[in-house]
């Protein structure tokens, strides 16, 4: 059914097309607006990959590879786009309001709120790694065949973006302990 | 057994939450932009060869494109004959242009890897052709001209200084504007255009290219494509004896400025580079003169 509809789309049905992008678009904006943390360029990269992904569509050899090449296309949109609003823009971050917040409640947003800081700070490739890793869970094997990178340079970018926010916490933790020290 | 360090525990924790679904209307946006949207059509055959239905269109094309010159031609001609006017006399055909100092006013030829006509300023020396390339500078060497053709099926570098990366993925598009938007998108330039220009008197658009910095770049290189090699270090050497040679090599150089022109000339997608060093002005001027007499024949 599903390969049917990638084959029809490939040869111009719009309607096969549509069944494909709205069965799809919700999960490629979740993956998005993880990787560029803002709700609005997430919107614009999922409209642009869906619009090249239909023009595209014919040059894809293996329809059965449909998925992984749809996820590239995305991710190589979210690079773009990091890389324009790194100069334009504040990222819009998830946050959520802490009004009369219990000190578990606060504890989370605190942590929550560091990570997202340390996130910001990787590169867009450590950043969609660490979203295909730990939101879709795909191994490094299977990122190195999303993104057509060899095995060893997914496994190495995700090491290196673990290091890195380990290395951006830890920093903030010391930051925090100096400004709290501070008579 | 694969024991999950706290900061990967944390990550599966926090990269869960956030919003999931894709607001309505945006999607219903993106489907009406897909709508006027129309696919790309690169399918081809074994070896590389366009489909047999594409073949026999380009053949049918080119045998009525045949007939309406040979009409007007013959048209032109009984005109001539019949209201006994002179017909206009023809250029004088350019001469095969050889390695070495080219003479100042005259027009040259040049066959691959584009069939190309052009007259030069004094003091410009042809180098001669390669696989892919053919080359004109200054004997000073601070301007020059490279020729080739950008096939539909070559792909670009996704970012010319980190251009171990690999390549644009999906692949750069077959037309004029799809390579003039790739460069003009391209990462670690100052970069100018696309604009709307003329070349040979086809509809060309140029891309102008100004490498910020080589630092840092994969083994000290600016690539733009795989079939395009980059001198050494992306600086043209200091020898001048290699130094010529090399430059044909090169299509991003520091220290200038490269002005990119892509033209469509019978299917086929034709790109003249012209790079001139900031240090010397004059040297646009004998570019832009050189760009102005090309003719396709």
């Amino acid at each position: 059914m599903e390969r049917d509809l990638i084959e029809r789309a490939q040869h111009g049905d719009r309607d096969a097309f549509d069944i494909l992008a709205r069965s799809r678009a919700d999960r490629l904006f979740a993956i998005a607006v993880r990787i560029l943390r803002d709700f609005h360029l997430a919107e614009d990269v999922v409209q642009d990959a869906l619009v090249v992904a239909w023009r595209e569509l014919p040059t894809l050899r293996d329809v059965d590879r449909f998925e992984a090449w749809f996820y590239r296309l995305l991710v190589r949109l979210c690079y773009r786009e990091s890389r324009r609003a790194r100069q334009r823009r504040t990222p819009v971050l998830m946050e959520t309001p802490l009004g009369n917040a219990s000190d578990e409640r606060l504890a989370t947003v605190i942590e929550r709120d560091e990570l997202e800081r340390a996130f910001m700070r990787l590169a867009p490739d450590q950043r969609s790694i660490v979203v295909l890793h730990h939101y879709l869970g795909l191994e490094p094997s299977e990122i190195a065949t999303t993104l057509g990178i060899p095995p060893g340079t997914a496994r190495s970018r995700l090491h290196y973006a673990h290091q890195a926010l380990r290395a951006a916490l830890d920093a903030d933790a010391r930051q925090a302990a100096i400004i709290e020290s501070r008579p | 057994m694969n024991v999950r360090s706290d900061i990967e525990v944390r990550l599966d924790a926090w990269v869960q939450e956030g919003p999931t679904r894709l607001a309505g209307p945006a999607l219903e946006s993106a489907l009406r932009r897909v709508a006027g949207t129309t696919q790309r059509r690169t399918l081809r055959g074994p070896f590389g060869l366009a489909p047999a239905w594409s073949l026999g269109r380009s053949v049918l094309a080119a045998g009525l494109a045949g007939l309406v010159v040979v009409g007007a031609l013959l048209g032109a001609a009984a005109i001539g004959v019949l209201s006994g006017g002179p017909l206009p006399s023809p250029e004088p055909s350019p001469r095969a242009a050889e390695p070495g100092p080219l003479a100042e006013g005259a027009r040259y030829a040049i066959d691959q890897p584009v069939s190309v006509s052009f007259t030069v300023p004094a003091g410009w020396v042809y180098g001669g052709p390669d696989a892919h390339i053919i080359m004109l500078s200054n004997t000073e060497l601070t301007a020059w001209i490279l020729w080739s053709a950008w096939p539909a099926t070559d792909n670009m570098y996704r970012d010319p200084c980190h251009w171990q990366q690999g390549e644009l993925d999906p692949p750069l598009g077959p037309s004029v504007d799809d390579l003039a938007g790739a460069l003009a998108e391209l990462p670690g330039f100052v970069t100018a255009g696309p604009t709307q220009t003329t070349l040979g008197g086809l509809p060309a658009k140029e891309v102008s290219l100004a490498p910020t910095t080589i630092t840092g770049c994969d083994q000290d290189q600016m690539k733009l494509a795989t079939s395009m090699p980059t001198t050494p270090g992306g600086v043209p050497p200091t020898d001048p004896t290699v130094r010529a040679f090399q430059l044909s090599h090169t299509y991003l150089g520091l220290g200038g400025s490269s002005t990119i022109t892509i033209v469509e000339v019978s299917g086929s997608r034709e790109v003249m580079v012209s790079w001139t060093s900031m240090a010397d002005r004059a040297a646009t001027d004998d570019v832009l003169a050189i760009e102005g007499s090309v003719r396709f024949p």
